[in-house]
């Protein structure tokens, strides 16, 4: 079952060509190194866009949030064979 | 060939090819859960808009749907029947995305698209001199490569609007169907009226009272007999039927009717009979509903008030107001006014409020005081940059999970 972490975490990202790609994430005293990038959206809150990135890694699912107004990433939720 | 009744009948197109394309995506929400985490994948999943156990699916995944489960499955229902069935609650921002992907997409070979639903997309193809067929293959191929690999849609093709969604529906998931003008008769003879779209158990009686017991009939049914017994609804379906376009394909760029109101409902997560527990929830609709209808311009004259009680029985009631009215406020007094009197027998479902009798906002500045009109603009700037609801009534102070954000789906 996906579990609910909200947790605000370290994350390097890859600005490139008008589109995000977060590389790898801090949580727990371990590195995640993303894999692939299921889905990215995003959606207004406000007037600050907040974006989503669904990831997985070779281990589990991760659902990351960037907010754009105060530039903080936040582990939302996670999920591990 | 004119008719008797004056209308003409479209000129068949010369094209071999069928020029109108509808691309369905395959159990749309649920695709794009199991797109977004891949432990979703190959199992059984429902999209719900609240996961309380009386609500029900919007969605259905794929492998659900072939256990019986599909959208308007209660939720306790799908998990009687499929006890390990994931329930997901849905996340409208992502199903938007999607769909403003996919219709990248298709921009790619087409000027003139309706954006029917938020997962159906028609093409006008009759501008372009391409070959449909490898264009619809192209189009799978880039919205599993694009948008998601297991994203995928069934593509319908066919001489008109109608044909193209009747193809669509043909092959699922993930089919490519093209229904000649041929193949009309052989494909109607599978199919009862009510398979077609548009047409309900009315027109089935209407139909079968011309002598006509299916829609292979209506091939060689003269057009000036249904004209003379129904009408132009009788015309548009007999076109429909022969592959005749009559349907203007409705591109974004025209213009939209005008709203006859605003109105939200949602589905409680909670049961109960208490009008104080219900007041909250009526006050956050209203809300809801006041700043789309102010957003869009207008202003009101009338509102409406239904509660659903879990027994099936409900209450309903509108009221045309002396005055006009724009906030939630005034909606949420006017809805205790009407609901006075009406007593719950079993435990409240659903709540249903909005604003009818609508009419444009370009009022007058009033002589004397502005009233609340220039807190209520305070209000909206406030809301508008720090999000819903940064500013509300006390009354709506736990109220942060009720009547979340909500998509619309099917049309």
């Amino acid at each position: 079952m996906t579990e609910e972490i909200n947790e605000v975490v370290p994350v390097a990202c890859l600005f490139k060509n008008g589109e995000a790609r977060p590389l790898k994430f801090l949580w727990g005293g371990r590195e995640y190194a993303v894999k692939a990038v299921n889905l990215a959206y995003s959606r207004f809150e406000g007037r600050s866009k907040v974006y989503f990135f669904a990831v997985s890694d070779e281990t589990g699912f991760f659902k990351l949030q960037f907010d754009s107004g105060s530039f903080v990433w936040t582990l939302l939720e996670a999920q591990f064979q | 060939m004119p008719s008797p009744s004056g209308f003409s009948t479209p000129s068949a197109p010369e094209s071999a090819f069928p020029r109108f394309m509808l691309v369905d995506m395959n159990s749309f929400f649920a695709s794009v859960e199991q797109q977004a985490n891949p432990f979703y994948r190959g199992r059984p999943i429902g999209v719900c808009g609240s996961l309380h156990r009386g609500s029900s699916l919007i969605a259905a995944s794929k492998e659900a749907k072939v256990l019986g489960i599909g959208t308007g499955t209660p939720n306790w229902k799908a998990r009687q029947v499929c006890p390990d069935i994931i329930m997901v609650q849905a996340e409208p921002a992502k199903y938007r995305q999607v769909n403003r992907m996919f219709n990248r997409i298709l921009e790619d070979y087409s000027d003139r698209i309706e954006h029917y639903s938020i997962d159906e997309s028609f093409l006008d193809l009759r501008d372009s001199a391409a070959n449909p067929l490898a264009m619809a293959a192209e189009i799978k191929r880039r919205i599993r490569a694009e948008v998601g690999e297991y994203i995928t849609c069934s593509v319908g093709l066919g001489q008109n609007r109608f044909l193209s969604k009747m193809a669509s529906g043909l092959q699922k998931p993930d089919g490519l169907t093209v229904i000649w003008r041929s193949q009309l008769k052989e494909v109607y003879k599978k199919l009862g009226f009510r398979d077609l779209w548009g047409l309900n158990r009315g027109w089935e009686r209407r139909l079968n009272q011309l002598g006509m017991s299916g829609p292979a009939d209506l091939l060689d049914y003269p057009l000036a007999n249904i004209v003379a017994a129904y009408g132009k609804p009788g015309y548009y379906i007999w076109n429909r039927v022969n592959g005749l376009e009559v349907d203007e394909i409705a591109t974004s760029g025209q213009e939209e009717e005008a709203p006859k109101s605003f109105g939200h409902s949602w589905v409680l997560n909670f049961r109960s009979r208490e009008k104080l527990r219900i007041e909250p929830v009526i006050m956050r609709l209203a809300e809801k509903a006041a700043r789309r209808m102010r957003r869009g311009g207008f202003k009101a004259r009338g509102v409406y008030v239904t509660i659903s009680e879990a027994s099936g029985r409900y209450h309903h009631q509108s009221k045309r107001l002396q005055y006009d009215v724009t906030t939630g406020t005034d909606l949420y007094q006017q809805a205790k006014v009407i609901w006075k009197d009406w007593e719950f027998l079993s435990e409240v479902s659903k709540v249903a409020v909005g604003f009818f009798d609508l009419v444009s906002h370009q009022e007058q500045p009033p002589l004397f005081g502005h009233g609340d009109r220039e807190l209520n603009e305070s209000i909206d700037t406030i809301n508008d940059k720090y999000g819903e609801f940064t500013i509300r009534s006390g009354l709506l102070a736990e109220t942060a999970d009720y009547a979340p954000d909500a998509i619309a789906f099917g049309k």
